[in-house]
């Protein structure tokens, strides 16, 4: 096989060295990003999986016009004008959620969600919430726990992922042929960690270029907008309609009322009909009870990266004020949506998720050999024992913190499951069962001696964890795997049977390890 | 395999550097989106364009900076796209 160009000396060594302090400081936060983001694909799918609730099959069609009505008689300061969000049922998950705005204290305006049971229209005031599970995972993956700053740091964590890719791609660019067919998962520690860090970063660049840039982009906006606001002399809203025009509507705050508005059932069957392969994921009312209020329709056929579009109807007379035709989008309109959609996976469907998904895994596999190559590379005699202290310090604060990671996550399963739902701040006590485990599963790391044991450690706590939640699902929710696979709640059994089958292969690995290290100790 | 010392600048010339890669490379993105968002006929393409470009001339600024010498020569970079684009910018506003 033959070799690429090499790049010369001077810059190959400039470049290793940047890949290599960028990616150490990097990688812990990095890790922790693409696993809770991995997870959060699912965020979904797991919606049933995590609150007994909304297990049930909602009816074909919902009156929304009843919709409005059951919200106002349980709001007695709702204010409609400020905008309200309905999300129609979907397949994750059978209820209607809204997002509105009433009338605080002091005149404030605060933002409030409820959820209506289709079949019944009985109204809960903030399920979602009560129901966290996927939603905390979620929220930690752009470390949104750190206040403030939290949001900024996973935003320059992706800029500086894509830093790390041009770098890493630019260093192994000569082996990166060579590497890819040598790959075996023999030999020595140092090479395995070397050509699999090579290969499957080569694998993984596709979808790295694409979080780097999606990230930077959400983390980040504020950055790229100073330059534009400076284009359009500071007019901020200017701005957002280039980017989404279907706010480009004004309004007035002082609009005469409406009296008889157009029904919105009538509008979302004229959607339906339009585009009949299309599905309504949100309706957005705007000044719902004046005369110039809108509502705003938007719907997807879940498969194309450009297949969504949107509608504004005027509420007076059913009449379009804006729409965004499906597969027909302007240029500037596009660029947004479409990292937004790459990085949020909101099209190709589940198939797609899952190929996301393991691309997601495989990245943080190649966060931590880069991790694993560093340390392995050092560990010689040409340094000193201080120095090869703190590379093995920072890798087992690494290791014990990711693999901890791992493993609080199947914890939290297990709260969610632990916590009846009715308890009152629910919320605080999984998300305790979750930060706690980690603290402990990361503190025991520390105390390890060795790379391996960490490793062990973690992996049988994974085992037990995933193979107990299935279980702890059967007997407390009573909708064990084989009663639910076949009804509209497959998506429990789903989660059920992925936590079975990752604790086989987290089995298997250790099973692997063991093995391994055996014939190693009978070589040696 | 760690990358040999005799290439790496030293540490003063390091942190300026990377001083200069983050900050110095946010500048030259936004120049260089203002300067040809000024230019052209029709601005709002460049606020499309700027969601993916940004990062990317940033990224390519970072490059250079690390690759660069000396620090003079990223200083004379930086000195010379604010002349190229600052009169245009202040011309065609």
């Amino acid at each position: 096989m033959s070799k690429l160009k090499p790049l010369p000396k001077r810059l190959h060594n400039v470049l290793f060295h940047t890949h290599t302090v960028s990616g150490i400081v990097l990688s812990f936060v990095l890790f922790v990003i693409f696993f809770c983001g991995a997870v959060s694909f699912f965020k979904e799918e797991v919606y049933r999986w995590e609150n007994p609730m909304a297990r049930f099959k909602g009816p074909d069609e919902v009156d929304y016009d009843k919709v409005i009505a059951v919200l106002k008689s349980n709001n007695h300061c709702l204010l409609l004008d400020e905008g309200t969000t309905i999300i129609p049922p979907e397949k994750t998950n059978p209820f209607i959620e809204l997002f509105y705005a009433v009338e605080g204290a002091n005149g404030k305006v605060k933002r409030k969600n409820a959820s209506i049971d289709p079949r019944s229209y009985m109204y809960y005031e903030g399920l979602p919430k009560h129901t966290t599970l996927i939603n905390t995972i979620y929220r930690l993956h752009y470390l949104r726990q750190i206040p403030v700053i939290g949001i900024y740091i996973s935003g320059f964590a992706g800029f500086f992922l894509i830093f790390a890719m041009v770098t890493g791609l630019l260093i192994h660019w000569k082996n990166i042929i060579e590497k890819f067919h040598a790959f075996q998962w023999k030999g020595k520690w140092k090479r395995i960690w070397t050509e699999s860090h090579i290969s499957l970063g080569f694998l993984t660049l596709p979808i790295q270029l694409i979080y780097g840039m999606s990230g930077a982009l959400l983390g980040l906006s504020i950055l790229l907008l100073l330059p534009s606001l400076y284009l359009f002399d500071g007019d901020r809203e200017k701005i957002a309609e280039i980017i989404r025009p279907e706010f480009a509507i004004q309004y007035d705050k002082n609009a005469s009322e409406q009296t008889n508005a157009i029904s919105l059932n009538s509008l979302y069957k004229n959607i339906t009909e339009e585009y009949s392969n299309f599905h309504i994921h949100k309706i957005f009312l705007k000044n719902f009870k004046k005369q110039d209020g809108t509502a705003t329709v938007y719907y997807t056929d879940h498969k194309g990266i450009m297949g969504d579009g949107t509608t504004v109807f005027n509420l007076k007379d059913g009449a379009i004020a804006y729409r965004s035709i499906p597969y027909k989008k302007s240029y500037v309109s596009s660029t947004y949506a479409l990292l937004i959609k790459l990085h949020y996976v909101t099209f190709g469907g589940l198939g797609l998720k899952v190929i996301y998904f393991i691309l997601a895994l495989i990245t943080c596999y190649v966060i931590t050999s880069g991790n694993m190559l560093w340390y392995s590379a050092r560990d010689n005699k040409k340094y000193s024992d201080k120095q090869r202290q703190f590379h093995f310090k920072t890798t087992r604060i690494y290791l014990s913190l990711t693999l901890g990671l791992v493993s609080a996550v199947a914890l939290m399963f297990w709260g969610n499951k632990l916590i009846p739902l009715h308890v009152e701040n629910r919320v605080f006590y999984v998300n305790a069962i979750f930060f706690s485990g980690w603290l402990l599963f990361f503190s025991s790391g520390l105390l390890m001696k060795s790379f391996r044991t960490i490793t062990n450690l973690n992996l049988i706590l994974f085992s037990i964890l995933s193979f107990g939640t299935p279980i702890f699902n059967g007997i407390i929710t009573r909708d064990w795997v084989w009663d639910v696979f076949n009804s509209y709640n497959r998506s429990v059994a789903h989660v059920d049977i992925t936590w079975f089958l990752l604790g086989i292969i987290s089995m298997i690995i250790l099973f692997k390890n063991q093995k391994r290290e055996k014939t190693n100790e009978e070589l040696a | 395999m760690p990358a040999n010392p005799k290439y790496l600048s030293n540490s003063k010339q390091r942190w300026a550097k990377m001083t200069l890669a983050i900050l110095g490379g946010y500048i030259v993105t936004s120049l260089i989106h203002v300067g040809i968002g000024t230019l052209i006929a029709d601005r709002k393409h460049l606020v499309g364009t700027s969601i993916y470009s940004s990062f990317l001339v940033w990224t390519g600024f970072m490059l250079f900076v690390f690759l660069s010498k000396s620090i003079r020569l990223v200083l004379w970079a930086l000195l010379g796209l604010l002349v190229l684009f600052v009169p245009i910018i202040i011309l065609t506003k």
